[in-house]
């Protein structure tokens, strides 16, 4: 297992795929900080009706936003190691290592293993380079509100500690789902939506049910059948608590002090385990497909 | 002693048993030679024998462990194969691919040794190309070196001579006769280039619409195909009965024809069929190759 899994990682490094997705990571942070500091020195930020204080190019709102996996690039990463995982296949890798005596298992499990690093390395590309750049242009800013995918709040540490765990959750089940999905089809041409689709529409899901419920206006309005559907995005859900989140309002205060980014502890530990089932049953399915179909 | 053996070993796609009840034993220290048609189940012995793919039915024996145990895993540790394509990466370059079979395998990369496996395929000076660059041989060349990374007991090849020039079929042939002889490494090749395969293989194996026909020693082979000579005759009742009394080995060709397997006085023949009154029309003599007694073997179309 370790031997398969190093090898792994070596051909990671020269992976061109991984390599080009790093520099698309770092540079879409880039282009991201500078559109963010732009709107803060341009006054755009202060008007977008989060008080005159709103910055979006802070370190603490730069960690936030780059971190949901709701985003173009937290999309692209499974779309990139789907390809990657299918190039195992077609370049006959897989091939190689079942003759010389290593278990169907086990390469499938380093398979999936890589892939985590895969996706949590260019992840952590991203939200670094995010991180470092907002971190330079307005520092941490404990105190500001996070600017996210849908709208902006106060963010405590205590929320970002859980943000933390259930988006790394989230890509325990994406990476899973994905090395399952390649596994299935090993072709990229019908990978790519159905890896897509249901990641974006569970995130649209997410967003949509969180924002109607802290009074966006989303188009939908039903709040019963929003709270309803909200409740069985929890449950059900991987990628709920990592992409829409759960906003308390203050009364009486200002408003860039009234919204407060919050996940309760049921919308924490429900994304911990059913994270955990999707991957465990993504994974037990990939593993048992792959050990009973041929090798071509 | 076998060092691979199947049983009654089954292969079903759909509806159509590519493999049917195969029963393959090659022995130890051999250059099996391994013989038939496209589609005719070749590459699907390969691939199963090489865990790509699980048999519908009955088992194989690698090393007399069965692929049903566990320690199949540990037997294959010393087993290299290439089936139908040469599998690298193309993105790397030659050194690199070593390197990661290397990890894969779990041994120790040794620049002295990697250099030696690229010389020894006559990839010494490829230097930091990249394998997408290399040519079809070139790819088959360094697929052999990844092949022979783990110095394997046995090692399976899937048509190895596809995409070699002449040359480049010579020079394959005599490393396989090396690595053979030196390092008694026993080898199943599948080609379609029967005339090189005759050149190397110590035995054979015919298979046809996935049934294992005949297996039989080069030897063995080699009499089977050797000289004969061919006559014609008026009565071949009465010819039989004379060359019973002379005893000698023959069998019918065709409705007025007689191969004699035994060196023969022609004229000394003649005289004893014209007593018993059977005349000698014509007098010829007949080697088969490999390719003709595959052909009639399977019953195809024969290669006159």
């Amino acid at each position: 297992m370790i031997k398969l899994f190093n090898a792994f990682m070596f051909k990671l490094t020269r992976d061109l795929t991984f390599r080009i997705m790093l520099i698309i990571g770092a540079s879409l942070a880039v282009l991201t900080a500078t559109i963010f500091f732009i709107l803060d020195q341009t006054g755009a930020s202060a008007s977008m009706g989060f008080g005159q204080d709103f910055k979006v190019a802070t370190g603490q709102s730069m960690l936030v936003f780059s971190m949901s996996p709701a985003q173009n690039f937290g999309i692209a990463i499974p779309i990139n190691l789907a390809v990657f995982i299918v190039l195992e296949f077609t370049q006959g890798t897989i091939r190689n290592k079942v003759i010389v005596g290593n278990s169907k298992f086990k390469i499938y499990a380093s398979t999936y293993l890589c892939g985590l690093v895969f996706a949590i390395a260019i992840m952590l590309v991203y939200v670094g380079v995010c991180f470092a750049l907002g971190s330079l242009s307005g520092g941490f800013d404990a105190n500001g509100m996070a600017f996210t995918s849908s709208g902006a709040g106060k963010v405590s540490p205590q929320f970002l500690f859980r943000l933390v765990i259930v988006t790394v959750m989230t890509y325990f089940t994406t990476v899973a789902f994905t090395t399952f999905v390649a596994t299935l089809f090993r072709n990229v041409g019908p990978c790519i939506p159905l890896v897509v689709i249901p990641i974006t529409m569970l995130a649209m899901l997410s967003l949509i049910t969180t924002m109607t419920l802290a009074g966006v206006d989303t188009g939908v309005e039903n709040n019963v059948f929003i709270e309803n559907l909200a409740n069985v995005s929890k449950f059900l859900n991987p990628l709920h608590a990592a992409c829409g989140y759960e906003v308390n309002f203050l009364t009486d205060v200002p408003l860039n002090q009234a919204i407060h980014y919050v996940m309760s502890n049921d919308t924490f530990v429900a994304a911990i385990i059913n994270n955990l089932i999707y991957t465990a049953l993504f994974f037990t399915l990939g593993a048992f497909i792959f050990t009973k179909r041929d090798i071509k | 002693m076998y060092i691979i053996e199947t049983k009654h070993l089954y292969k079903r796609y759909g509806q159509v048993f590519v493999l049917d009840d195969v029963n393959m034993h090659i022995p130890e220290g051999s250059i099996y030679g391994f013989i038939g048609e496209n589609g005719s189940g070749k590459t699907t012995l390969m691939r199963v024998l090489t865990g790509l793919a699980n048999p519908t039915k009955g088992t194989y024996h690698i090393q007399n462990v069965s692929n049903l145990e566990k320690e199949i895993y540990t037997v294959r540790q010393k087993t290299s194969a290439i089936v139908e394509t040469t599998s690298l990466i193309p993105t790397m370059t030659a050194r690199d691919n070593l390197k990661y079979a290397c990890l894969y395998l779990g041994i120790a990369y040794i620049d002295e040794k990697m250099d030696a496996l690229l010389r020894l395929v006559k990839l010494g000076n490829v230097g930091n190309k990249k394998v997408k660059n290399f040519s079809l041989g070139m790819k088959q060349r360094l697929g052999i070196a990844l092949a022979l990374i783990n110095d394997p007991t046995i090692l399976l090849l899937d048509e190895p001579l596809n995409g070699l020039d002449p040359q480049g079929i010579a020079e394959l042939r005599n490393l396989l006769l090396e690595l053979n002889k030196e390092k008694g490494i026993t080898m199943l090749i599948s080609s379609h280039i029967l005339s090189e395969l005759e050149k190397i293989a110590s035995h054979y194996g015919f298979i046809s619409h996935g049934k294992l026909i005949e297996e039989i020693s080069a030897a063995d082979l080699f009499k089977k195909c050797q000289k004969s000579t061919v006559i014609k005759v008026d009565d071949v009742a009465n010819a039989t009965k004379t060359l019973e009394e002379m005893k000698l080995r023959f069998a019918l060709k065709e409705t007025d024809e007689i191969n004699i397997y035994d060196q023969v006085n022609i004229s000394k023949l003649i005289s004893k069929l014209s007593q018993n009154n059977v005349s000698v029309l014509a007098v010829n003599t007949n080697e088969e190759s490999i390719e003709e007694y595959y052909f009639s073997l399977i019953g195809g179309a024969k290669n006159d």
